[in-house]
């Protein structure tokens, strides 16, 4: 899928991040109060909030986690992953009142409309009410994890009370020593009359029969379908289950010298709009090759570059002459103009009108740094400087 | 119950247990009975839409480039958490290569800024999630070899002794143990590692250990007589994790893990040392 970035975004012109990574201008953000501009590398992610995907659903960061970062309503299909939609079927049920006679009684399953799962292939009972009564597999080892965890947490507070202990006494007595030496292994004795040892698993086995009955080839299951569910895995599609829907997040960015946000989205998971969007697109000039320049070995060649100025104030361009440091490839000699460029604001109505005036300049530039003006309200200026890089092409092959 | 699940003693909430395998990667919070998520270690190109596996890396720059994208999908897509500040157990194995921790450790520390970083010995934290003190930890897991029909590596690490590093199919077992670790070792026997999932695969390696025992090469030099497995409380392709997040839900764990300032001033990670997490 080709979107306009993909269009524009073919790394012709790129400009130079604050971390010294070179990005094109789609990619960057533009950092307000410390005026350096910052790429996605650069910047800290956040989460911002987690939302279901299905139903667009905000969850907070807490009860989230609680859920296991799992919608409660939504479910996903195990055989592909698409999200089930509840189905309903009319089953005929025995009036409890009436012995005799059968009632027509509304009852669900979840089907997929992807790859066709349906709960009654996991062989899931259907249920009575459209949201409720999907039930969640439990561990069958919980227990044993719990009490073994509470055994460690013991230990762990034990050894910590120890080594408090250790801070303030500073010699240790010879017994204390002899004690911790344990050379007769005296200490795990001790320990285990103090019912110190963790609870074993007891379930030592000495041989595993396998007893493999292959009357007829078994369903098994893929890996992607096996690792969606991390504590059963099932290995027959037959013993599938659906489970709840993973949640999405959406991120927010932040400049990691002066901790401001550079982006910030609406709380809405459906809005596309920004509470705050510091995108280097909207801030500083977007330089485009005019294609048809021809360069030939040794001869001057003129290329033209469109600035476009997204502001609402008047621009001012200066090029200046650069030196390639280390790590940079200038191979072109570059001729940049000497007067000041001057960019019209931004005009919205103009944009759609086609009497438009145009400026065209004819320059030739290969590394060029460009300044530009900011728009507060107190009509501050300031110049910001940039390296640009530009690609131009290759040169024409000899003997034309 | 459901709604206790995750109860960490710690001040520390949000540990996040990390077990990057060859072939798959197990991540999750501490004091969870399972990993949040069990996904391929291998990232997609977003341009191209090849594959790339995490461990195929030529240069040190290449895997800084990989672990970062691979990282951030883990945070932003699995985890649901930011990096920053918080807590990271890794479980690997022993016989990992330095280039890889140590980049690792540098995507964490630099890139996330995350809180602290423990490295723990997968086989040992396996240990724990059984409740016994010292045993023979076969992890069956994913490596790749040169050679035309690639074996899966076995490793055996014993508790705090030497480890072998097998390939094929053939288990040289316990032959150079000190021989009062021997009778102990094989009534502690435990499989973990993905591999080991293979319907009949436990009931090969019984059959195999027996018949071995049989040959007189081993009858005359091994006092073993029979062997014990232990019966991990989860799948054997996460028990390295789950033991990382019982040892990442205790009070003890900011004393053994290696904090951002601590890295920033040397540095550099120490290599493994036996940890004993049971200090008796």
């Amino acid at each position: 899928m080709t979107g306009i970035l993909s269009l524009c975004d073919n790394k012709i012109v790129q400009y130079l991040c604050a971390c010294g990574k070179w990005k094109s201008i789609y990619r960057l953000y533009l950092c307000r109060h410390c005026y350096k501009i910052r790429c996605g590398d650069c910047v800290l992610h956040e989460v911002d909030s987690p939302y279901c995907p299905n139903c667009l659903e905000n969850m907070p960061s807490a009860e989230a986690k609680l859920k296991k970062n799992r919608c409660v309503n939504c479910f996903d299909c195990p055989s592909c992953g698409h999200t089930l939609t509840p189905r309903a079927t009319s089953q005929m049920v025995s009036n409890p009142d009436d012995p005799g006679k059968s009632t027509p009684k509304k009852m669900f399953y979840l089907a997929c409309g992807f790859c066709r799962w349906t709960t009654r292939d996991g062989g899931i009972p259907d249920k009575p009410t459209v949201s409720g009564g999907w039930e969640d597999m439990e561990n069958p080892y919980a227990a044993r994890l719990s009490s073994l965890l509470e055994h460690y947490q013991q230990l762990a507070q034990r050894e910590k009370a120890e080594k408090e202990r250790k801070k303030y006494v500073r010699r240790r007595s010879h017994l204390m020593y002899a004690a911790s030496m344990d050379k007769y292994g005296m200490v795990s004795v001790a320990a285990k009359r103090k019912g110190l040892m963790p609870p074993t698993t007891g379930t030592l086995k000495e041989n595993e029969e396998v007893t493999v009955t292959i009357l007829k080839e078994p369903d098994t299951t893929k890996m992607h379908q096996r690792m969606s569910s991390v504590e059963f895995q099932p290995a027959e599609t037959g013993d599938l289950f659906p489970g709840h829907k993973h949640l999405l997040i959406r991120r927010s960015l932040r400049c990691k010298e002066c901790e401001h946000n550079l982006s910030k989205p609406e709380f809405n998971p459906l809005s596309t709009k920004f509470k705050i969007q510091l995108i280097a697109i909207l801030h500083i000039p977007e330089i485009r090759v005019v294609p048809g320049a021809e360069f030939r070995h040794k001869k001057d060649t003129k290329v033209t570059l469109t600035f476009t100025n997204p502001v609402n104030t008047n621009t001012k361009i200066q090029f200046l002459q650069v030196e390639g440091n280390a790590g940079e490839e200038v191979t072109a000699k570059i001729d940049v103009p000497k007067k000041e460029l001057v960019l019209a604001h931004r005009d919205d109505a103009t944009m759609y009108d086609e009497m438009s005036s145009q400026q065209e300049f004819k320059d030739d530039s290969r590394s060029t740094a460009t300044t530009l003006p900011s728009e507060n309200q107190e009509q501050q200026t300031v110049w910001l400087e940039h390296r640009i890089n530009v690609n131009l092409g290759t040169l024409l092959q000899q003997g034309k | 119950m459901p709604l206790y699940e995750g109860i960490s003693y710690s001040s520390d909430k949000n540990v996040v247990i990390l077990d990057i395998g060859a072939a798959y990667t197990k991540c999750g919070l501490a004091g969870e009975s399972c990993p949040r998520c069990i996904i391929p270690s291998q990232l997609k190109d977003d341009k191209t839409g090849q594959i790339r596996p995490l461990w195929e890396f030529k240069k040190e720059d290449e895997l800084f480039e990989n672990l970062k994208d691979f990282l951030f999908q883990l945070y932003f897509r699995h985890l649901l958490m930011n990096a920053k500040d918080r807590r990271v157990v890794v479980c690997e194995s022993l016989l990992c290569p330095a280039v890889f921790r140590e980049t690792l450790a540098r995507v964490l520390f630099k890139h996330f800024e995350v809180g602290s970083v423990m490295f723990t010995p997968g086989h040992l934290t396996s240990l724990l999630t059984l409740g016994v003190y010292s045993g023979l930890v076969m992890d069956v897991g994913y490596t790749e070899t040169l050679l035309p029909a690639p074996p899966p590596d076995v490793w055996y690490p014993l508790d705090g002794d030497s480890s072998l590093h097998v390939s094929g199919k053939v288990r040289e077992h316990a032959c150079e143990c000190p021989i009062d670790t021997r009778v102990k070792l094989s009534q502690n026997i435990v499989i973990t590692g993905g591999t080991s999932q293979l319907p009949g695969f436990l009931h090969r390696v019984q059959l195999e250990l027996q018949k071995l025992l049989r040959e007189p090469r081993y009858s005359n030099i091994l006092a073993v007589k029979k062997f014990k497995y232990h019966v991990p409380p989860c799948k054997a392709n996460y028990t390295a994790w789950l033991g990382g997040a019982m040892f990442g839900s205790l009070e003890t764990l900011p004393s053994k893990s290696v904090s951002r300032d601590q890295y920033i001033e040397t540095g550099k990670i120490s290599d493994w040392c036996s940890l004993d997490t049971q200090a008796s």
